[in-house]
């Protein structure tokens, strides 16, 4: 064959691999242009409207919107409420991340009937959110519930309360249901890290003799810190989403004391029609909470993990 | 001296032990004990279980679950919810893959963009694209089962991360045999690569499947004909209505239905689905 034809062949084999390429990324990509680049310019452009709620006519309104939102945030409405049980989110992702890294460690050492565990913790992981959270107010409902029951059971009457319909204890009662369905998902993750860990990493500290915190701190943690890391950092801007177990288990309520800044976006563009408010929002949330996961990320980032 | 120091530390040790393994039971048993209360409730007739919900049914009642099939629709959002997870998985696992596969395995332009972007939009809390989103469908016509059906094919994303690690493991030199046989960039891919990647797509689709089964957001707000509702909004909105019809036990006996495929796939899928959640080592 002579060189030229080789050429023609490369170039022709060039342009295959090259359609190749764009057809497989077309779809994504048109996807990711429209529901991820076309949508958040839009949520910019709504966040300067205001509809009319008769007609439904969109108005620029400039920067009343947030003007609004600043008034409300300050003053204290719904959504500074939203706001501050979502930023509570971070550390209750943190206090479920630490959790769920103690039980994965003690599982991994031995622990009888550790793999029963393990399957039982996972269930909230693969079962439908909307039975969990029936199954949980159950549980607490004021006459019914086994919650209450057993306070009854042990002479505790007085500590009984409807703890879902109650402003002090209806968004610490979402907070625990977080961390009962929450712990199963992260306690596989970190089993999975911990499983990758290199035995000879133990070799050294088992030899000295050392006890169980100072390995953790000095051995496991640090083998497996990309792991608690991403997950830190995911939690982060996580807790600015949090929203469908708030809706579902108190739809927020009682008056608005357990909403979040989620919440209150989904029942103001669902419920009101809101469209230009919630957009508002969206973005003011979105900021903050983007500044909070890079600060984040920034410390995270600077801890010193181990290479394996 | 040091023989009791030591007897006494393995006692505490024990001691701890033993209050471990009660913190973890009792957690464990928090888990299971609704599940089981709510299977045995749904065998009640409605008269016995208000007169106690503890109690063990006198009658058992199993026409309860003929009830929830039958009349509370659970069987038609049953087969809906099924068909809707067997192609909405096949769609999320090929269109992640298509972009994991190119960018793990092809040189060019933009792809380390397209990577950073994926990471970048996970790390944003984008909420507020809700209304523009819900216009957008109402607009499209898309308030309709294909309109949650169009959500399941967003590939860039999660799947295609863990996909792209999937795929970088797997040798190029397959690839090369095929080319030197003749075979163009897509038989190459369809009938080597992807199957030699089938771990990982199995992986995958095992979460992706069990996730569509419970999907309830979209399909909560897209679907709007309740014939076409899927077992996620179906029991919703049987949880609603309970709140006024107080058929407690029909809505037991359609929760359990739900339930089952899930603990069936995870009962014989237990080690893939646990792998699914931690292929590729998710590292930042």
């Amino acid at each position: 064959m002579s060189e030229g034809g080789k050429s023609g062949f490369r170039n022709k084999s060039k342009v295959q691999r090259n359609i190749f390429i764009v057809v497989m990324l077309a779809w994504p990509l048109l996807y990711f242009a429209v529901f991820g680049i076309y949508l958040q310019i839009q949520t910019v452009l709504f966040s300067f409207q205001r509809w009319n709620y008769v007609s439904g006519k969109q108005v620029w309104v400039g920067l009343d919107n947030y003007r609004q939102a600043m008034k409300e945030l300050i003053g204290g409405s719904y959504w500074r409420t939203g706001m501050t049980n979502a930023l509570l989110f971070i550390p209750v992702n943190y206090v479920l991340i630490t959790l769920s890294i103690l039980v994965a460690v003690i599982l991994s050492r031995k622990f009888p009937f550790a793999s029963f565990y393990r399957i039982v913790y996972f269930f909230p992981t693969i079962l439908s959110i909307v039975v969990l959270t029936m199954v949980y107010q159950f549980s607490l409902h004021p006459t019914n519930g086994i919650v209450n029951g057993l306070l009854g059971f042990l002479g505790l009457e007085d500590w009984q309360r409807s703890w879902l319909g109650e402003r002090q204890t209806a968004f610490p009662a979402v907070i625990v249901y977080c961390l009962w369905a929450g712990i199963g998902f992260y306690n596989v993750m970190f089993t999975g890290a911990l499983q990758r860990i290199p035995i000879e990493y133990y070799e050294v500290g088992k030899l000295e003799g050392i006890t169980f915190w100072k390995e953790l701190f000095s051995v496991v943690l640090p083998a497996i810190w990309p792991t608690i890391s991403t997950f830190i950092i995911l939690g982060t801007s996580g807790a600015f989403l949090v929203y469908l177990q708030p809706l579902l288990l108190t739809n927020g309520g009682p008056n608005h004391s357990s909403t979040t800044a989620a919440l209150e976006m989904f029942q103001a563009v669902l419920g009101a029609g809101n469209y230009g408010m919630a957009a508002t929002f969206g973005i003011i949330f979105a900021v903050i909470g983007s500044l909070v996961t890079f600060l984040v990320k920034r410390a995270v980032d600077r801890v010193d993990t181990a290479d394996y | 001296m040091e023989l009791v120091r030591r007897t006494y530390a393995v006692r505490r040790h024990s001691a701890w032990k033993w209050v471990l393994q009660l913190l973890f039971l009792g957690y464990a048993l928090s888990l299971i004990y609704p599940f089981v209360w709510m299977f045995i409730n749904s065998l009640k007739n409605n008269r016995a279980f208000y007169k106690s919900v503890w109690a063990l049914p006198n009658t058992w009642e199993w026409s309860n679950y003929a009830n929830a099939w039958q009349e509370a629709h659970i069987g038609q959002y049953f087969l809906n919810s099924v068909w809707m997870t067997a192609v909405g998985t096949f769609t999320t696992v090929m269109s992640a893959a298509l972009p994991a596969y190119v960018m793990a395995k092809y040189k060019f332009r933009g792809s380390t963009f397209i990577y950073n972007l994926s990471i970048f939009s996970m790390l944003i809390p984008a909420i507020g694209t809700l209304g523009p989103w819900y216009l957008l469908m109402r607009n499209l016509g898309l308030f309709n089962e294909w309109g949650v059906m169009l959500g399941y094919t967003a590939g860039i994303g999660f799947n295609m991360i863990v996909l792209m690690s999937f795929f970088k493991g797997i040798s190029w030199e397959y690839a090369e045999a095929a080319f030197i046989d003749g075979a163009g960039h897509f038989r190459v891919f369809f009938s080597v690569m992807l199957p030699l990647a089938r771990p990982g797509l199995v992986a995958i689709a095992t979460v992706t499947m069990i996730a569509i089964w419970n999907d309830y957001l979209n399909p909560y707000i897209l679907i709007q004909d309740p014939k076409r509702y899927t077992i996620g909004v179906g029991l919703f909105y049987l949880v609603e209505k309970q709140k006024y019809a107080s058929d407690f036990t029909t809505l037991f006996a359609a929760m359990w239905i739900a339930l089952l495929p899930v603990l069936i796939v995870y009962a014989f899928m237990q080690e893939k689905l646990i792998n699914g959640f931690t292929v590729g080592g998710i590292k930042g």
